[in-house]
């Protein structure tokens, strides 16, 4: 089995799963999997709806758009309407691409 | 070392001062937020010198923040031991934080009305306080703080994620929004046990006055939110206002059950606290604060000639061991300490 382990700060998932903590921010993308599970345990929920800490009112609007995006996904692929999933995925990843050079760390 | 008292701590912390409806019970609001800095690896992870980097990113920040009245900075490895726990007891640093071996250091705002805890579990962590129940109050000021500090520095945020922690219990919003609660009746009655539990159920948790793993004093809680991710900062305020409010009519439920149907029980608790604060000549912390929470409960009751409450605060903050210490001039053994503790007391309560 491979051992996944951070790029950035060297957190490998052995350590990450003994202190519960994470290593930098480059962390919560390397452990993404675990730690969806985790939030949904801790907090039952797994994605921010809170405070966006840039003044820029177009990066805000995108940031915000892109939650929206997110949760109606995740919505409709419970309800298995693929097509609009697909739909919302190529939103998301066009805005995303959009928001990337921006983006400090991207989930 | 400059000398604590004369020269940043203020005679009466702001959040003694309380305000609002439910004063007698409400003692304080506070808001935390937790943030990172996207270049460094969290603290728990940091060498000497990253840690020394934190503190002069962090004190450049709050130079440039023109919209925040400027505190005044404590590196807290330049710091006594006691001075570190004066810090404590006025809740301006966490105990993780005192001690004192690590770079680490506090920023504190005029009035203590906030502080700004570097290399904490987070590289920072901006509290602020606020007399009374102001949750509302205590957010936006924090908010406000926060944006002022971020307009230097890059806080560790993803899109969905929110702001990124070292520990996942804070990730999202960053914030653990909390007030300080009185609640003799319903410890009296028994009933903080199942409280507790239904708190648990709605994302509330209530702990004692320390925090995390302090037992209860006084009868002083402290109710927080548990879930940072997934809700808006104003949301999770709205809540624990609604909480606060609905707590404080079970208290008043209670006192009026106890002052009804066992008023001389109750009475005879208020009179008999009375009479060990103002006799006592040995007094531990632990009995001094419970004594003043009887006498507190009586004052709320109208059994006894009530002191106003920010009195009662200044004194809970007074008989903590490390101000007992600082508000003597020599070294104190243990049981010295408890002979100041009640000299002090009996000073307070005859003025």
């Amino acid at each position: 089995m491979k051992t996944i382990s951070c790029p950035q700060c060297g957190m490998s998932a052995a350590e990450f799963g003994e202190s519960g903590r994470l290593g930098c921010a480059v962390c919560y993308r390397v452990f993404k999997e675990t730690l969806v599970t985790l939030f949904k345990q801790i907090h039952g929920n797994e994605f921010h709806r809170g405070k966006i800490p840039v003044t820029d009112p177009s990066r805000q609007k995108t940031r915000r758009e892109l939650i929206d995006l997110r949760r109606a996904l995740k919505k409709a692929v419970g309800r298995e309407a693929y097509e609009q999933a697909a739909e919302l995925r190529d939103r998301i990843n066009q805005l995303e691409r959009g928001s990337d050079r921006h983006q400090l760390v991207h989930g | 070392m400059e000398n604590l008292y004369n020269d940043l701590l203020v005679d009466v912390p702001q959040w003694c001062l309380p305000e609002g409806e439910t004063a007698e019970l409400v003692i304080s609001s506070r808001a935390r937020l937790a943030r990172n800095l996207t270049t460094l690896p969290f603290v728990h992870r940091t060498i000497k010198n990253e840690r020394f980097r934190v503190i002069e990113q962090v004190e450049r920040a709050v130079r440039h923040s023109g919209n925040v009245a400027q505190p005044v900075y404590l590196s807290l490895l330049d710091t006594s031991e006691l001075d570190r726990r004066v810090l404590v007891e006025r809740r301006l640093i966490s105990p993780a934080l005192a001690d004192g071996t690590r770079p680490a250091g506090v920023f504190i705002g005029p009035g203590e009305t906030f502080s700004l805890m570097v290399n904490e579990e987070d590289h920072l962590r901006l509290q602020t306080l606020k007399g009374g129940l102001q949750v509302r109050a205590a957010w936006q000021e924090a908010d406000k703080i926060d944006t002022e500090l971020s307009k230097t520095l890059d806080f560790a945020y993803s899109d969905e994620f929110g702001y990124l922690t070292s520990c996942p219990s804070n990730t999202g919003t960053g914030m653990r929004l909390s007030v300080l609660i009185h609640l003799p009746g319903l410890t009296l009655v028994d009933q903080m046990d199942p409280l507790g539990r239904a708190m648990d159920e709605i994302g509330f948790t209530v702990r004692g006055l320390y925090g995390e793993g302090s037992g209860r004093s006084g009868n002083m809680y402290q109710v927080s939110n548990q879930w940072t991710l997934g809700h808006t900062e104003q949301e999770i305020v709205d809540r624990l206002d609604r909480v606060a409010r609905r707590l404080a009519v079970y208290e008043e439920r209670a006192c009026d059950a106890l002052a009804s149907r066992a008023k001389r029980q109750t009475e005879d608790r208020v009179a008999r606290a009375y009479g060990l604060l103002m006799h006592a000549r040995l007094l531990g912390e632990m009995e001094a604060m419970d004594a003043l929470s009887m006498l507190r409960m009586g004052a709320y009751l109208r059994i006894c000639e009530g002191m106003e409450s920010s009195a009662f605060n200044r004194l809970m903050i007074a008989v903590q061991p490390a101000h007992v210490r600082m508000a003597t001039d020599r070294e104190l053994t243990e049981e010295e300490l408890d002979e100041r503790r009640a000299e002090l007391v009996r000073e307070h309560l005859k003025s």
